[in-house]
């Protein structure tokens, strides 16, 4: 039987599996913008509410993407300093004083400071000692040059697109529900290095299922490593994985070790682009092998997706 | 039109003590095409070279400035946070790219303000190279997905196996089948438990493409090495190359290893996240 198709909507060159933080917008802009960062060395003494004004330069405006405040020791500040950020005309941007360690991020939208303007942070320092810290505004200039080059010369921009954006949509007449599948293999008895092929993970018969991330957990201690190595084959018997360099193995298709975790359980499922389909009451298959001795053989498959439901 | 290329720029900066100051220092761009850099990125190597070594995050303090092509800082002072990141392979995005021209210069300084040294200091500043051209005409490697076509998700998986102290291993094919083409997004690596002391801190590589052109370079031209374990990373959130790398079915590429841990064993593998793409 063919392997499944997945629409691909556009052709893609950009990466699809980034998360979408990392490629902010670098596109073409009518401006002429470049990267910036304003530092703001501090003193915070030990006090009551204090007001600092910070001074921006006066060749541009500025667009704030990102805050945070520094010390050399952040720990000793990220509960015990607060900070209240009021822009140039005395308009409050947090409502309440928060933690640094809670304010320490990229801002939501562009956040714009006039050339010359000034941003003031409120502080409460309940540190009980005066800190040295760097507040730093990361963002861009923006100046009013025209026949600037965002880009270089005869060069478009990759675009970033991210996964959500391209995985398959509902057609008219289907919906999609949000789905995870477990599958807890407790105390895999499989002799050491020999791979055991064909374990059954049966699909429920009421949709279609579309996997978009895959992981694997130890079954017994939260965040514990396993010790075993998976292989995923899907419901065509299409294996997903190929090992080009069996070293370390005598089968020729070595399991995946990094897929079932072994040291590199992990708290976030990997990515699985594109979208793997399975077909109602379709029957997929994980092969296993337990790599060591000794340690933990139990954990647990989560496939996370979609099912796709037709509607009526 | 034209194509971009990833590519990680390297300076090796080696170490610095408590509270000394780098005024300037320079990493020069390759000659064959202009740089994009588009993220900041770095890490630490303690015990460089003995049994020991570990690779760890950059401290916030330690404080860096870097300037644009025309040697205008991009930064009003030395800024705490550059290049410090929570997890390896973590990079820091830029707001907004900054071109470098080839032969060009990044001119950098830097402060250690962390109270201690801080060794094995290596920088890398992630983004693309600029060729001119289409995907055929262009002077690299660079097809692409065919005007109709199908995708299913794939890995490739590589194991390795460098003993403490072991020579380099050169030019190791890494082939792609014949049957569909390879989109390679990300890596993921991890040691093998079932070999005594594996570690992958220890481990170095280089990965070219089928005409013998790296994806890391320490300027003017030279391929640099690259920490593995940096530059791949966990499943939650594979390593990644932007924009990714398409290979033609058949095609071959092929990558350098280096196991500087001259007691363990670098044991383990990595995986070639992706999918692999069907022509219609």
């Amino acid at each position: 039987m063919p392997t499944p198709l997945t629409l691909i909507p556009e052709t893609p060159y950009g990466n699809p599996i980034a998360p979408q933080w990392m490629f902010p917008d670098w596109g073409n802009s009518p401006w002429c913008e470049s990267d910036f960062t304003y530092t703001f060395p501090l003193t915070i003494p030990v006090a009551g509410l204090q007001a600092h004004p910070l001074t921006f330069g006066r060749d541009s405006e500025f667009h704030v993407v990102q805050f945070f405040i520094y010390a050399v020791t952040q720990s000793a500040i990220d509960n015990a300093v607060e900070v209240r950020l009021v822009d140039d005309v005395g308009k409050r941007r947090v409502n309440a004083f928060v933690q640094v360690a809670n304010l320490n991020s990229y801002v939501a939208r562009d956040w714009v400071v006039a050339p010359g303007g000034t941003q003031r942070i409120d502080v409460r320092n309940l540190t009980g000692g005066s800190v040295a810290v760097w507040v730093v505004f990361k963002g861009r200039k923006r100046f009013q040059q025209q026949a600037c080059a965002p880009v270089a010369p005869g060069f478009c921009q990759v675009d970033y697109v991210p996964t959500w954006a391209r995985y398959s949509v509902a057609p008219p007449g289907f919906v999609d529900e949000p789905y995870i599948y477990q599958f807890v293999m407790w105390n895999i008895t499989a002799p050491v290095n020999i791979t055991v092929e064909g374990t059954p993970i049966p699909m429920d018969t009421d949709a279609p299922f579309l996997v978009r991330s895959v992981s694997v957990r130890n079954a017994v201690v939260p965040d514990g490593a396993t010790t075993f190595a998976a292989r995923l084959v899907d419901c065509y018997g299409d294996r997903l994985v190929l090992n080009v360099n069996p070293g370390l193995t005598s089968n020729p298709y070595a399991l995946e070790a990094c897929f079932a975790g072994q040291t590199l359980i992990s708290s976030f499922a990997r990515p699985m682009y594109p979208e793997l389909v399975c077909p109602a009451g379709g029957v997929m298959a994980l092969d296993l092998r337990v790599v060591a001795t000794v340690g933990q053989t139990s954990g647990i498959l989560y496939l996370n997706g979609v099912k796709r439901h037709r509607v009526g | 039109m034209g194509i971009e290329r990833h590519i990680d720029m390297v300076l090796n900066l080696g170490t610095l003590t408590a509270g000394q100051i780098i005024p300037s220092i320079q990493l020069p761009m390759d000659s064959d095409a202009p740089f994009v850099l588009r993220a900041l990125g770095g890490y630490q190597v303690t015990d460089g070279g003995t049994a020991e070594e570990l690779i760890a995050p950059l401290p916030a303090a330690l404080l860096m400035r870097l300037a644009d092509a025309d040697g205008n800082w991009l930064q009003n002072a030395r800024t705490p946070g550059m290049v410090s990141q929570p997890q390896q392979s973590d990079f820091i995005p830029m707001a907004k790219h900054t071109i470098y021209p080839a032969r060009g210069v990044a001119q950098m300084e830097f402060e250690n303000l962390a109270g201690g040294t801080i060794e094995g200091i290596v920088i890398i500043l992630r983004g693309v190279k600029l060729y001119p051209g289409d995907r055929n005409t262009a002077p690299c490697y660079a097809p692409t997905y065919p005007d109709c076509y199908s995708q299913m998700t794939f890995q490739y998986a590589v194991d390795f196996n460098l003993a403490g102290g072991a020579a380099d291993l050169l030019n190791q094919p890494l082939a792609i089948n014949g049957d569909a083409d390879m989109v390679w997004r990300g890596t993921i690596i991890s040691a093998n438990f079932s070999i005594a002391n594996a570690q992958t801190n220890g481990l170095h590589i280089r990965v070219r493409d089928p005409l013998g052109k790296g994806y890391a370079s320490t300027g003017n031209g030279q391929a640099a090495w690259l920490r593995a374990a940096w530059l791949f990373a966990e499943p939650g959130k594979p390593g990644l190359w932007f924009p990714e790398l398409y290979i033609g079915k058949g095609q071959q590429y092929s990558y350098d290893l280096r196991n500087t841990n001259p007691a363990n064993p670098a044991a383990g593998q990595f995986t070639l996240e992706g999918g692999k793409v069907y022509g219609q």
